[in-house]
């Protein structure tokens, strides 16, 4: 099979998925009526019970459950993905979400560039001084990472360079939030920032993201310098390179041109998924950050049950990790030739 | 030795050195701090206060050459020290440091007591920014004040919006004219108001009778309808009750509007608005009300202006501007457009609006960040008497900013740092922010921040309580045979078994007044909150067990006994069957919202000391069970308002401050909101009438009698488990002055506020 009927078996593939997960969540997300009423969010405690009747029945809530999939699926195909309850002020569930996406892109772009920059390196030094001062440095840094509660460590953060920094008198960085949009060209505000020459503006958002990149970004790059330095080992072991040091080349471009470059597989693959996961918000990062993005957003919805958001987010996350995984899967072909699909 | 055995050295050295620089910081410190001496000593005494406030300070030190000392709770220290001369210095968290010299030569005790000065607080940017910023982890709604109904919004719209009639200052009661200057009582239901002059909208047009018709009539067009489109579930009710007392225009009350030009028409033929000249307006009322004043002092009754509203909605629409607007504003057209809509670009002024007469305008509204930020407005009026303004001489505050910080960790830490000027801090948080032991021993909000300031109490108009529904239906509808709250001994076992002062002080954090009845402090008219009616229960397990023990003995059922639906027929025999034990296991089911934390867990209390109780009477743990359930609000009331569900924590929040807004909701069975629990008390049906019928007359001594029998009667049936009202306490920078909170607002307004060093 060549690459790109696998690509297209794929995407034909994600189509049966996303129905999959859509019947999935919406009998999660409205078929419990005494456990999680739909339209709770829709609800205030000053509404009388004939006005209550009346949202349920706006909604479609009071149908069949099979017939309400349908009434919304047909409204999905027309664009409309329903409105949100007050945590969204009432807006259409797509415009909240797509409104708050660049943010969450934003944040994942910045946390994994972070997260390459230092987990990679940090695994090589790791596997190169296998055993020794620096190896046992980074393993504490990947095992502080993983084992550190993101929103504690996201405290800390804020604890010392928005809170002592001030203190000292030193330079700091915001504790949380992020700037209001000016213009909207592409969506991504920094982009945006850049594309109308709002300098200013695109500062104020990077200092606003670098705490909260941190953040993100510490949780992954232990695992991430763990498997580069695994991978590396086992790749540093092979004969190819044995032949390459014995054919007399520097110790540098024996593990960056001939090393790296296979070790690198298993990292691609979590990089990927990351990345992608990130996509989906950090819902407690954000929440620490006051970050306005989608996992924030997730957060504010599934407190208050708002079944139009949840699904209409959970089908996003549920594309975007088929498609990192596609993007993944092709990106091993033209790393290791080998692979054929 | 090789590279392994060099390392393991270092290591075991490095080790070996903290260890002794660690002894070696405790003997220097040992020997800092001197024991008293063996010989003459002559004793140094004192007591330290704050030389501003005269306050004592516990917790300074005082150090005389090497001989240390640390002031009491009473600010009073002793110090023991060889006979010679001293300088003492006196330090303490947050001020400065003090010296002075003794000269003690003798073997007698010296008094030096000391003044000392609080640190000068480094000026916050928020100061030198003039810049408010409060943080919250709320969210507003919707800001159109037509629209809203939201404790939330409306603390923005006070800021932005104003009405013809405001409250004086800090009192709940006193109202006062504010965009009126003066008002008259024509007849029985007609008044005239006489309005101010010279007072110009934020956009530049000026305010005048116009404006009035125009706001009003726009509330009522708009029926109510919420932002995302649900008809008559807003405040607009509040007023449209003074001119449709049959529930034959709006839909909350009753009718169901075609929302087309000739209902639109048949609105405003009420007249409700009457334009007598350009500064005179009548309000032709339906049926006579002493609420009337009140409900004009909502946000819902602001005035806007009509140029920058239908400018603004026009183009939110894509209306046609150009055809129907120009050459002049044709106002009634615009109604027409809006009969019925919720959907207003007030609701979320993304680009801000100009459209009140108040202190600030909006320019900002994010509905990402949900920042909003306010912008003084310089031609503002002042209030009458410039009230709302600052003294004169000091700087009002020329931006306002409401920021979400969702994590309250967060929030405090940027209070401290002297990013945000005022914080929202849960009950549940609240020893973060105050001393707990001065709160809960002498009843003081001392902040534990330094630079800032926590105001309050303050109570608010609201009630918390249980509600025990008498009428449980199936989900499909049906009548349960299980109604557990239409026994009264089940109701009153309930309300005995959980300690609720204990509750307060322990789990509230003491922030609420224990409610004896369902009306709270600083209701309209004077005398309706009235403590002396108190509950016919109290804290009493061995009462609880006895009831449950009786209904054990004697179930209640509809075979023996007269038992009614709520419509008033009779209850057929064999349809209620309360038996309980283990040959009938049965359930309690208490609802409660997420999020709820206090009111979760004195439930929680509660029900455990009823399980330990039951389980002994009916010898089963399954005998009778009572449960608490965690829901989201809207389900919670959803599931009372079909009456599903066996009792439920409810509260109301008041919409105006009148006491008739009590009483309905609570006891009158014809009225909008008790078919949530079924109650239908004759008695109360007929003092309500009464009620209304004191209130048209003017009678208040009359309607805080019939306000009083009422209570009276739902504490001897117990109706409600009543727990508490709430109060209101405020975290600001201490260099926020000028602080003032209304309770009728239960928020406080900055725009009578200024900055000054603390």
């Amino acid at each position: 099979m060549k690459l790109y009927e696998y690509i297209i078996r794929r995407l034909i593939l994600l189509v049966f998925v996303l129905l999959a997960v859509s019947v999935l969540i919406f009998y999660l997300t409205r078929g419990f009526e005494r456990g999680f009423a739909p339209w709770a969010p829709y609800i205030n405690e000053k509404m009388t019970a004939e006005q209550i009747e009346e949202v349920i029945k706006a909604h479609g809530f009071d149908r069949p459950l099979h017939e309400q999939y349908f009434y919304w699926f047909r409204d999905v195909f027309n664009g409309e993905w329903g409105l949100t309850g007050t945590w969204g002020l009432g807006l259409p569930a797509n415009r909240v979400f797509f409104n708050r996406f660049p943010r969450t892109v934003e944040l994942a772009v910045f946390a994994t560039i972070l997260t390459i920059s230092i987990g990679i390196p940090l695994g090589i030094i790791s596997a190169v001084k296998n055993n020794k001062l620096p190896d046992h440095i980074s393993r504490i840094i990947a095992l502080a990472g993983y084992s550190t509660p993101s929103y504690w460590f996201g405290f800390l953060l804020q604890l010392v360079f928005f809170y002592y920094f001030s203190l000292w008198g030193l330079p700091n960085l915001p504790s949380s939030g992020a700037p209001s949009i000016a213009t909207r060209i592409t969506g991504l505000p920094i982009l945006d920032g850049l594309l109308t020459g709002n300098l200013g503006f695109v500062w104020n958002e990077f200092v606003h993201l670098i705490l909260p990149s941190i953040s993100l970004s510490f949780i992954s790059l232990g695992f991430l310098a763990r498997i580069v330095r695994a991978s590396m080992l086992e790749v540093l072991r092979q004969d190819y390179i044995t032949m390459a040091r014995s054919k007399g080349l520097r110790e540098r471009v024996v593990i960056y041109r001939h090393a790296l470059k296979n070790a690198l597989i298993p990292a691609v693959t979590l990089t990927g998924i990351f990345f992608a996961s990130l996509l989906g918000g950090a819902m407690i990062t954000e929440y620490v950050f006051s970050w306005p993005g989608v996992g924030q957003a997730a957060l504010l919805a599934v407190g208050q049950g708002d079944s139009n958001f949840i699904l209409l987010y959970s089908l996003v996350f549920a594309t975007i990790i088929v498609l990192a995984n596609l993007a993944v899967d092709v990106a091993y072909a033209f790393l290791d030739p080998r692979i054929k699909y | 030795m090789n590279m392994k055995g060099i390392a393991r050295n270092i290591m075991i050295l490095i080790s070996a050195v903290i260890i002794l620089a660690a002894g070696l910081v405790g003997t220097v410190a040992y020997f800092i701090t001197l024991p008293p001496p063996a010989g003459p000593v002559a004793m140094i005494t004192g007591v330290i206060k704050d030389s501003a406030t005269n306050v004592t300070i516990s917790g300074a030190t005082v150090a005389a050459d090497g001989y240390v000392a640390t002031s009491g709770p009473d600010g009073n220290y002793s110090l023991a020290v060889p006979l010679g001369t001293y300088t003492l210095a006196i330090t303490a968290a947050g001020y400065q440091t003090y010296s002075t010299t003794v000269s003690a030569t003798d073997a007698q005790t010296y008094t030096a007591n000391a003044l000392i000065t609080k640190t000068p607080l480094p000026t916050p940017t928020f100061v030198t920014e003039n810049k408010l910023v409060y943080e919250a982890g709320a969210t507003f709604q919707w800001l159109d004040p037509h629209v809203s109904y939201y404790q939330y919004d409306y603390w923005i719209l006070w800021h932005s919006v104003e009405t013809l009639m405001w409250y004086n200052k800090s009192s709940a009661t006193d109202l006062i004219p504010w965009l009126a200057s003066s008002w008259t009582m024509v007849n029985e239901t007609t008044y005239d108001f006489a309005l101010r002059q010279g007072i110009t909208f934020q956009d530049g047009t000026p305010f005048n009778a116009t404006a009035v018709w125009f706001s009003l009539n726009r509330l009522f067009v708009m029926d109510g309808t919420s932002g995302t489109g649900v008809r008559g579930s807003q405040a607009a009710w509040m007023v449209q009750q003074l001119v449709d007392p049959d529930g034959d225009y709006f839909t909350a009350l009753g009718a169901d509007p075609s929302y087309d030009e000739d209902w639109v028409k048949s609105v405003l033929d009420l007249n409700f608005v009457e334009i007598i000249d350009n500064y005179t307006i009548r309000l032709n009322l339906a049926t006579p009300t002493s609420q009337l004043l009140v409900i004009l002092a909502g946000t819902w009754a602001g005035i806007v202006s009509p140029t920058e509203t239908i400018t603004k909605d026009y183009a939110y629409h894509a209306w046609n501007f150009a055809a129907e607007q120009q050459p002049q504003y044709n106002l009634t057209k615009y109604l027409v457009h809006m009969a019925g809509v919720g959907d207003t670009y007030f609701n979320l002024p993304e680009t801000g609006w100009k459209f009140g007469t108040g202190a600030y305008y909006v320019e900002s509204v994010d509905t990402s960040t949900y920042k909003i930020v306010l912008k003084a407005y310089n031609n503002y009026w002042g209030g009458p008497g410039n009230m709302n303004l600052p003294p004169t001489g000091k700087t009002r505050i020329a931006t306002i900013e409401y920021i979400y910080t969702a994590s309250f960790a967060t929030r405090l830490l940027n209070l401290r740092q002297g990013a945000s000027t005022a914080i929202a801090v849960s009950e549940t948080d609240i020893y973060s922010v105050v001393d707990r032991d001065t709160w809960l021993d002498q009843g003081i909000l001392q902040s534990i921040i330094a630079g800032v300031t926590v105001h309050g109490v303050v109570p608010t108009l609201n009630t918390w309580w249980i509600d025990f529904n008498t009428n449980v239906t199936n989900v499909d509808g049906s009548y349960k045979s299980w109604q557990p709250f239409s026994d009264w001994r089940i109701r009153m076992a309930v309300a005995c078994a959980v300690n609720m002062t204990h509750m307060n002080i322990y789990v509230n954090n003491r922030l609420s007044i224990l409610a004896n009845n369902i009306v709270p402090p600083g209701t309209f008219p004077e005398g309706s909150y009235n403590p002396s009616i108190t509950p016919t229960f109290s804290f009493n397990l061995t009462r609880t067990r006895e009831l449950l023990e009786d209904a054990y003995a004697n179930p209640l059922n509809s075979t023996d006994y007269d038992m009614y639906f709520y419509n008033g027929t009779e209850i057929p025999a064999g349809v209620v069957d309360n038996r309980f034990g283990t040959a009938y296991p049965k359930v309690v089911e208490i609802y409660v919202q997420s999020g709820a934390n206090t009111f979760q867990q004195v439930l929680t209390t509660l029900t455990d000391n009823l399980n330990l109780i039951t389980r002994s009477i009916t010898g089963t743990r399954s005998g009778l069970e009572f449960r608490v359930v965690i829901v989201p609000g809207g389900q919670q009331y959803t599931l009372a308002s079909r009456h599903q569900i066996d009792g439920y924590m409810g509260g109301w929040i008041a919409d105006y401050n009148h006491v008739l807004n009590w009483l309905m909701p609570m006891y009158y069975s014809r009225g909008t909101y008790p078919s949530w629990n079924l109650w239908n008390v004759t008695g109360l049906d007929d003092l309500y009438d009464q009620a209304v019928a004191a209130d048209e007359e003017g009678n208040f001594t009359r309607l805080v009698e019939i306000s009083n029998q009422m209570n009276t009667i739902a504490n001897e049936l117990v109706m409600y488990m009543v727990w508490w009202h709430d109060t209101e306490y405020f975290t600001r920078s201490s260099w926020l002055k000028g602080w003032y909170v209304n309770p009728v607002y239960g928020v406080d307004l900055w725009s009578a506020m200024y900055y000054e060093q603390p």
